[in-house]
């Protein structure tokens, strides 16, 4: 089957179109995957909607002008209209008075009502579908062929690889400049870098794939192609030679599940793509290790559990303390009741508490480890208050509530950092011992 | 040609447009102040899978429900924006740009579908979608704009203070318990409103246009929040009204450019001419030294 690729032309069997329509889509999605992790990084996401749409004007005037739909001018024009959305939104920012992304939409909403003035202009003699524009038609990809060397080639086919090629040199060449003024555009220039010369370069580059994309793909899956890929990396790794890699990838991928779904349903295979691109992202969104939405509920979680845990034997600790009530009610503590079953829950299991099977109404009672632990926290909440009272204008019935928080977070380096900052002091600022420090004194001084 | 202008077709489509473009001028300014231009232009294009599928359960071209699906996926492509911006890792930006092409991308499936399902197709609805038919404005348009426009008048003139602190200052709003989040679906509300009741008689791309242009060019007339919003609204209507003046002067050239256009006049004019524009600024900065005596002495407070 593979033999046929070579041999027949590239709309010559079923094979030989799927293979070049993913290839196509492919040939789109690494450089754009590369960009627009860059454009992300900068927030510059929605420069392929704008660029996209802009073009028209360009398009229009090199139609009008040379009289030919596609090929040189066409894309000259396109790619100089694109450079001037850019440059365009820049100045506007710049002058303070409009934002970034409303610049960018005075912009290109602008250029494309004059675009689609001219195109009626001369619309009586023109074949100009919108349609073609919006959706692509990355299905004729393999009807439109040239001849290069032995075989057929579709027509797109070079001049995509070339410019993949040509942006992945860039990116790899430019990596240390890119990286820099992206995440900090003042210090490329502080070292000499020239972030305005990397910025055009990206624009440049950025503005050639959307518009030659555009023609292969269509305008919609140029915007995905751009973001969806570089979203999905970005939420996947920290790193970005990573990302960038990842980014790759993840474009081909959805090319190539794009298509499959396309051809299973019969439906447009950029629409599928753009559908595939956004499943991708949202899958990483919900499922990334580190920065998922899962694993982020998970955590938050975890951390609650051990904070009413923490809330749980502060208090019997407290209530050791002052030899109140056994019941369980008198846990003084605002947990609410499936907070409170599960606090006891982990604490039975670690160990820290035991209760009499026999009375289930009756307060878990602290285990001499768990007494310790308790111990620590109470500890840390009273330090805490001193800390507050003596270095904060707060009056006395305020230092508890931020007590309250701050008694989870404080190991045992930063009790012995307090420690040594208050004086080693005895009592907290209501006057109850502070557990656990050796000598006996007043609170400290309101300083 | 004013022969032409009294004419009860073009009277109708004047009252339409001139009342869309005062309340996509009023919008567009909390939409701009928010940092979300772009938010009509997203939403704007995800209504597509909604028209689709407002069809597909209807069956025929049945504008009050074709609309109720378009608002419905477009807002909902809105609330997708703001669950991914409070995620980490995802910047408004590129929620807007992800829920822009992918919902798009998701009309286009559906579109293709539908074609596929009845031979007959229902193409020509979706090129009158990207572009607008100003031309084909009837009463019921006129009506639903009506009643958008008297809302998000009512709205925003009840909840003006809610907007000005949220929009200068979320972070302050929410320490002081404004209901922040309660706010900003409210905006997108609105903007899906106008952008609903506007998309039949102008487009995708020149709703937008209507959104972002006139809020900007008011910009540089003021810095009053309520000043803005109303010189964005005039500009809004004056933009219209031209661009519906221009295309009766010049026949067959296509309304919604044409009042795109006209908001982008007035936009130059603005960042040229205006005290805050370009050619103005050059000579204001150069004024500075003289009007400021001595810099404050800055005031420290001793921590206790």
């Amino acid at each position: 089957m593979w033999n046929q690729l070579w041999t027949t032309s590239p709309a010559g069997s079923a094979a030989a179109i799927a293979f070049w329509t993913i290839v196509v889509g492919s040939l789109c999605a690494v450089p754009a995957a590369q960009l627009g992790t860059f454009l992300v990084l900068r927030r510059m996401s929605l420069l392929g909607d704008a660029i996209s749409h802009a073009v028209l004007p360009g398009v229009a005037l090199a139609f009008l002008i040379s009289g030919r739909v596609s090929g040189g001018p066409i894309f000259l024009g396109a790619v100089l209209t694109a450079l001037l959305t850019a440059f365009l939104t820049r100045l506007l920012a710049r002058s303070g008075m409009v934002n970034e992304q409303a610049g960018l939409g005075v912009v290109f909403t602008s250029l494309f009502a004059l675009g689609v003035i001219l195109i009626s202009r001369a619309a009586e003699n023109v074949d100009l579908d919108p349609g073609c524009v919006l959706y692509g038609a990355i299905e004729f990809v393999p009807l439109e062929t040239v001849r290069i060397g032995p075989m057929e080639w579709p027509r797109t086919v070079p001049s995509l690889a070339m410019t993949a090629l040509v942006t992945t040199a860039f990116v790899i060449l430019a990596f240390k400049e890119l990286t820099i003024s992206s995440f900090d555009a003042a210090l490329a220039d502080s070292m000499g870098l020239s972030s305005r010369r990397i910025d055009f370069l990206l624009l440049f580059l950025t503005s050639v794939v959307t518009v030659l994309a555009f023609e292969a793909v269509g305008s919609i899956l140029v915007i995905v192609l751009l973001v969806a890929p570089a979203c999905t990396a970005l939420l996947l790794t920290d790193r970005l030679p990573w990302a960038l890699a990842l980014s790759v990838a993840c474009g081909c991928l959805i090319s190539v599940t794009g298509y499959g779904a396309a051809l299973a349903t019969n439906t447009s295979v950029a629409g599928m793509m753009a559908v595939a691109g956004g499943t991708f992202f949202l899958l990483a969104w919900a499922l990334s290790p580190k920065h998922g939405r899962i694993a982020h509920s998970l955590r938050k979680l975890r951390v609650d559990l051990r904070i009413a845990t923490d809330d749980l034997l502060a208090a019997l600790y407290r209530n050791e303390e002052s030899q109140v009530g056994e019941s369980i009610a008198l846990i003084r503590t605002d947990l609410n009741p499936i907070r409170k079953r599960y606090a006891i829950r982990r604490a039975m299991r670690k160990g820290w508490v035991m209760r009499s099977d026999a009375d289930m109404t009756a307060a878990p009672k602290l285990t001499t480890e768990g007494r310790e632990v308790a111990k620590s926290i109470v500890r840390g909440h009273r330090l805490w208050e001193s800390f507050l009272h003596r270095d904060f204008d707060l009056p006395e019935d305020h230092l508890h509530e931020p007590a309250e928080v701050a008694e989870h977070y404080l190991g045992p380096d930063l009790q012995e950092e307090l420690v040594r900052e208050l004086n080693a002091p005895a009592l907290d600022p209501h006057g109850q011992s502070i557990p656990g420090s050796t000598e006996k004194g007043k609170p400290p001084e309101v300083r | 040609m004013f022969q032409d202008l009294l004419r009860y077709n073009t009277l109708v489509i004047l009252a339409g447009t001139s009342l869309l473009g005062l309340v996509s001028g009023l919008v567009g300014t909390l939409a701009v102040l928010r940092r979300r231009a772009l938010a009509g232009d997203a939403l704007a294009h995800a209504t597509l899978p909604g028209l689709c599928l407002a069809f597909l359960f209807v069956g025929e071209r049945h504008l009050p429900s074709l609309l109720l699906g378009a608002a419905a996926t477009g807002l909902f492509g809105l609330a997708c924006v703001s669950i991914l911006v409070r995620s980490p890792r995802v910047k408004d930006d590129a929620a807007l740009a992800l829920v822009l092409g992918v919902f798009f991308g998701a009309g286009i499936v559906l579109s293709r579908w539908i074609q596929n399902r009845d031979s007959q197709g229902s193409k020509a609805g979706l090129d009158s979608f990207l572009l607008g038919k100003t031309s084909g404005m009837i009463l019921a348009d006129v009506l639903l704009i009506t009643s958008v426009s008297a809302f998000v008048l009512v709205v925003v003139v009840l909840l003006f203070k809610e907007f000005r602190v949220t929009l200068f200052d979320t972070g302050y709003a929410r320490a002081t318990g404004w209901p922040t989040a309660f706010l900003d679906l409210l905006l997108m509300l609105l903007i899906g409103l106008v952008v609903v009741a506007g998309l039949p008689s102008v487009g995708v791309v020149m709703i937008t246009s209507l959104l972002v242009i006139p809020s900007s060019a008011a910009r540089f007339w003021t810095d009053r929040f309520g000043t803005m919003a109303v010189v964005a609204s005039l500009f809004g209507m004056t933009a219209c009204v031209s661009g519906v003046v221009l295309s009766t002067l010049f026949d067959g050239l296509p309304t919604g450019a044409l009042m795109t256009l006209s908001a982008t006049t007035i936009f130059a004019a603005s960042a040229l001419f205006s005290p805050r524009g370009a050619l103005k600024a050059r000579h204001r900065t150069q004024e500075i030294p003289s009007d400021r005596e001595t810099p404050p002495e800055p005031t420290v407070r001793t921590a206790r």
